[in-house]
């Protein structure tokens, strides 16, 4: 049987990113590619995940100082959204053309039981804070939850991801028909 | 009394199938059910797993060979019938000979053939056409050399892909067989309209082919833009959804 991963948008990231910038992630996010290109699963790439693929295309763009510092105010926008557009279009016309992609909206579950669903898992979430001294406390968050939620409602097996965030789910009853692979090294 | 050649333990599971209905219609309709009861229910039994990618999805020789010595042997027999849609299909089901073999082997293997036969009653009286659908989205891997993927991919595209819990497509292998070739580059997921909304919002005329090079090409592909220095994914990540 063919099993579906819900890849999450850091494994897309890591995959674009190369292995010039974080050698782990490279290689741990192309084998999950390789067993997408041999067929052996599905991956799934949900609009949720986009969004956030733009998202930290744009921030990034946006933290280039030596770029936006020569320019004014309304230059830069034009030039964070312009960069970051181009990476992102980059990445999705090559994903679109990888076999055993699939791309999904979601379609089974309503807004309504997906919102209900996460707001009752957000509470079971313990997390812990680091004891890195940042006081920061670490923890599946609203989106890790929505993207689970979404997972499960595409009929996803496994949620492919290198956030340890998303462990803790695991043991979540509303969410036992997915397994959560975090990809460490 | 035909003349029979000894019956393998693969004939006797799909005599065992075919005995869960009055008859199965058409090769196509077979073969998809020989196909869900090996990678579902009989993976690790001595069921055929020659399971190819073949004009109409996934086929294997050795079910069709199977078909062939059953039906010649008298354990299986194929009646022409006329469908609503006036097609001439051929119904396979059992003969008492059948029925009889089928039988001993049901009592000793009754809960993987309740298994299958779970399955594949939820297809039994629907339209073919769900059936290839729900197939060729669950295993795409034997998809590469279909010819009727657009035909599929316009019954997946009416609706969301359900599993076993539920356009005109062709009815019959006779009607598939008159369906224009189409290349085995399209795709077959059943996410068009996501596919065409992506396209048009990042300026292409239309849908990309589907082309397994890009697997090469997408590694990497963004180092430059991403300027010098490093870039985590995880952190990165992380930065925004914690906003």
């Amino acid at each position: 049987m063919v099993r579906k991963y819900y890849l999450d948008s850091n494994i897309l990231l890591a995959v674009s990113a190369g292995p010039g910038k974080e050698p782990n992630q490279f290689r741990m996010s192309m084998g999950v590619l390789d067993q997408i290109r041999r067929g052996e699963t599905i991956g799934v790439v949900s609009s949720l995940t986009l969004m956030e693929v733009i998202t930290v295309l744009r921030v990034k763009k946006g933290r280039e100082k030596s770029s936006l510092d020569s320019m004014r105010p309304d230059q830069q926008s034009e030039f964070v959204l312009r960069e970051s557009k181009s990476m992102y279009d980059k990445l999705v016309t090559e994903l679109m053309k990888l076999p055993n992609l699939k791309f999904e909206y979601g379609r089974r579950a309503d807004v309504y039981s997906v919102m209900r669903d996460a707001l009752a898992i957000l509470h079971e979430i313990r997390g812990k804070v680091r004891p890195d001294g940042n006081s920061r406390f670490g923890g599946a968050g609203t989106v890790d939850v929505i993207h689970a939620l979404l997972a499960k409602d595409m009929g996803c097996d496994e949620l492919v991801t290198f956030d340890t965030g998303f462990e803790e789910m695991g043991g979540i009853d509303a969410l036992e028909s997915l397994k959560f692979r975090v990809l460490k090294w | 009394m035909k003349d029979r050649r000894p019956l393998r333990t693969e004939d006797r599971w799909l005599l065992a199938i075919m005995g869960m209905f009055p008859y199965i219609e058409g090769r196509t309709m077979l073969q998809k059910f020989g196909m869900l009861s090996f990678y579902e229910v009989l993976k690790d039994e001595e069921f055929f797993d020659d399971w190819k990618a073949e004009k109409y999805g996934g086929f294997s020789t050795r079910l069709a060979a199977s078909l062939r010595d059953l039906e010649a042997s008298g354990y299986v027999r194929s009646d022409e019938a006329i469908t609503a849609r006036h097609d001439i299909v051929n119904r396979y089901s059992l003969t008492e000979a059948g029925r009889q073999e089928a039988s001993g082997f049901r009592e000793a293997n009754l809960s993987k053939l309740e298994a299958i036969r779970r399955i594949l009653s939820h297809y039994h009286s629907r339209p073919l056409r769900e059936l290839l659908k729900d197939v060729y989205q669950r295993y795409p891997h034997l998809t590469a050399n279909s010819k009727i993927i657009a035909d599929v991919n316009r019954a997946a595209d009416s609706g969301p892909y359900r599993g076993f819990e539920s356009g005109d497509l062709p009815q019959s292998d006779q009607e598939a067989g008159i369906r224009a070739q189409v290349s085995a580059g399209q795709h077959v997921l059943g996410d068009m309209d996501f596919r065409r909304d992506l396209a048009e919002s990042i300026g292409l005329r239309g849908v990309p082919d589907l082309d397994p090079r890009a697997f090469d090409r997408v590694g990497g592909l963004l180092s430059e833009q991403l300027g010098p220095g490093g870039f985590d994914a995880r952190e990165s990540v992380r930065d925004v959804r914690d906003w």
